[in-house]
């Protein structure tokens, strides 16, 4: 089965290190490769708008090369980019809106859909269009919850570090779109035992 | 216990939070309520389905990227070749692959035709903006180079050989380019803008593949080789499509107009003897000491030849090395020889050939005459 695009914290570091030290593309490229879609993705649920949110998120990578020397002396990369990101978008929605808050309730979480190449035993195309329209019925604040721990793999306390909210509140949360789907493929998917 | 408790555990699991406490405790649960297996089963294949990743938009938002970068005066361009040597001494790039030595043996011809090729799509500022200008990039006898089009498409022109397309349109509908000279596409693919390659006797139109393309003015055939994925070309004399197969190579009679006819070579004998048959469609070239597929081995840095007329060779080590060759023997044109250069000079070379093949040369400036 196809496995999931993650990048871990040991490769992280060796990115950060080649571009600190050898200036090297490749490697930046590859950093912007694995962050662009989700941090996109991310700035998009706040700004709305999928232009903003590409120059949101190019701003930030050139302020990644701009200050490349000292790029080690980041100690975590990875939120250091959705914390950047985050910051920078809610600084656009101020200009245009006049509001700086990060409304959890007011976002647009767009919930990218599931890869129509991977291989899966149980889950047919149709019942993949389900699950989407079952998450895509969650609230804002549940549905961005679920998506940056399924889709960005982030831990619980990046969540809540990241969106201002309790550990707790993830642990409610991410549990009620589970429950949410298991509800839809409960209803969906014909037993074994059943004749 | 409740038993809405399988699904916060659940949840934590699959985060990587669950502890080892909790991960027995689900396993129970999941035996004691036995209607819930499904839906856990099911969650945990969803919850490691990748989401869609769009290769094509990241190559051509990195594109966009960079000429923001450039803007505010970081050229990425600069520190690629830079970084090509002290890169070197680093464990991860040892294992390079040739493809990426040659792209950095040849750093010096790509600065130049990189500079062509900025130059040109100099007026891209935003986003949003609209980019104006065709990009032609061009090379000599002796010079090959390799470029990255806008939707992140590789292509390595081999030498003599001039690539144009319209950067106001490339990709907004669909991929176009024009083509003389040989080049080799390695095509980003994307359904929904077919990558349509014209040159004066065909169009080849594919999807997302890796192929090679022949059509030198003044050479008697246009030749399609394809190494994976499947195009369609479209012989402009006669519109008539043919649709092309890995490891296959379409050969068209550049000068014919004949009734249409459409031969498989089995063998290369049958290339070697038809009568100049319209169309052929054949199998690739295998060289025989290293498979190295011939049609492509340039890409590679390597002039190779296998059973070829020698008057062929010459033309392709006229291109090659960017000097004249001439041959005053009927018969010694005829000679098939094979052969495999990489960083020979052209003396070199012909002195190798000289050894399967009694030839004498000389050599005035850059003019080289082969006689018996």
């Amino acid at each position: 089965m196809k496995k999931k695009q993650t990048i871990n914290a040991h490769e992280l570091h060796e990115l950060q290190q080649r571009i600190a030290d050898y200036e090297d593309v490749s490697a930046y490229k590859k950093l912007f490769f694995y962050f662009f879609l989700p941090l996109k993705s991310f700035s998009y649920s706040i700004l709305k708008s999928k232009e903003a949110a590409e120059e949101a998120v190019s701003d930030i990578f050139i302020e990644i090369w701009a200050k490349r020397k000292q790029l080690l002396e980041i100690e975590d990369l990875k939120m250091y980019l959705y914390i950047s990101v985050r910051n920078a978008s809610l600084r656009r929605l101020q200009q245009t809106q006049k509001t700086s808050m990060l409304s959890l309730d007011d976002l647009a979480v767009e919930f990218a859909s599931a890869d129509p190449n991977a291989e899966t035993f149980l889950i047919t195309n149709e019942l993949a269009h389900k699950i989407d329209l079952a998450i895509e019925s969650l609230p804002q604040q549940c549905k961005i919850i679920f998506k940056l721990a399924k889709q960005d793999n982030l831990k619980y306390k990046e969540i809540a570090q990241l969106l201002n909210i309790s550990v707790k509140t993830i642990d409610n949360q991410l549990s009620t779109a589970l429950k949410k789907i298991a509800t839809i493929l409960n209803t969906s998917v014909k037993r074994p035992s059943s004749n | 216990m409740n038993r809405d408790r399988i699904w916060t555990l659940m949840s934590r699991k699959l985060s990587g939070e669950a502890t080892q406490a909790e991960l027995s405790e689900l396993d129970d649960l999941v035996k004691r309520y036995p209607d819930a297996d499904i839906p856990v089963k099911f969650i945990h294949e969803f919850w490691a389905i990748p989401t869609e990743s769009d290769e094509e938009f990241l190559e051509a938002t990195f594109h966009l990227h960079s000429d923001r970068l450039k803007e505010k005066g970081f050229d990425l361009e600069i520190n690629k070749f830079e970084t090509g040597s002290l890169n070197l001494d680093m464990p991860v790039e040892r294992r390079r692959s040739k493809k990426k030595l040659f792209w950095f043996s040849s750093a010096v011809v790509l600065t130049a035709a990189i500079v062509v090729f900025n130059l040109l799509s100099a007026s891209k500022k935003t986003y949003s903006q609209e980019k104006v200008a065709q990009s032609e990039v061009s090379t000599k006898n002796g010079s090959r180079t390799k470029i990255q089009l806008p939707d992140g498409t590789s292509v390595w022109l081999n030498s003599s050989s001039k690539l144009v397309y319209d950067n106001t349109n490339f990709g907004s509908n669909i991929r176009e380019v024009s083509l003389t000279g040989e080049a080799y596409f390695d095509v980003v693919k994307n359904p929904n803008k077919p990558f349509v390659i014209h040159t004066a006797k065909m169009d080849i139109k594919v999807l997302g593949t890796a192929f090679n393309v022949k059509c030198y003015p003044g050479e008697k055939t246009t030749e399609t080789s394809l190494i994976r994925g499947s195009v369609e070309v479209t012989l402009k004399d006669r519109q008539e499509k043919i649709i092309m197969k890995p490891n296959e190579k379409l050969i068209l009679n550049n000068d014919d107009i004949k009734p249409i006819k459409q031969l498989v070579a089995k063998s290369k004998q049958a290339v070697i003897d038809k009568v100049n048959p319209i169309i052929e469609l054949s199998h690739l070239t295998i060289f025989p000491k290293d498979s190295t597929i011939v049609e492509t081995g340039w890409v590679e840095n390597r002039l190779i030849f296998s059973d070829e007329r020698l008057d062929e060779i010459a033309k392709k080590m006229e291109r090659w090395y960017g000097v004249s060759i001439t041959i005053d023997n009927e018969r010694l044109k005829k000679e098939l020889l094979t052969g495999s250069f990489e960083k020979e000079t052209i003396y070199q070379a012909l002195n190798a050939l000289q050894l399967t093949t009694a030839f004498t040369y000389k050599v005035d400036k850059d003019v080289i005459t082969i006689s018996k």
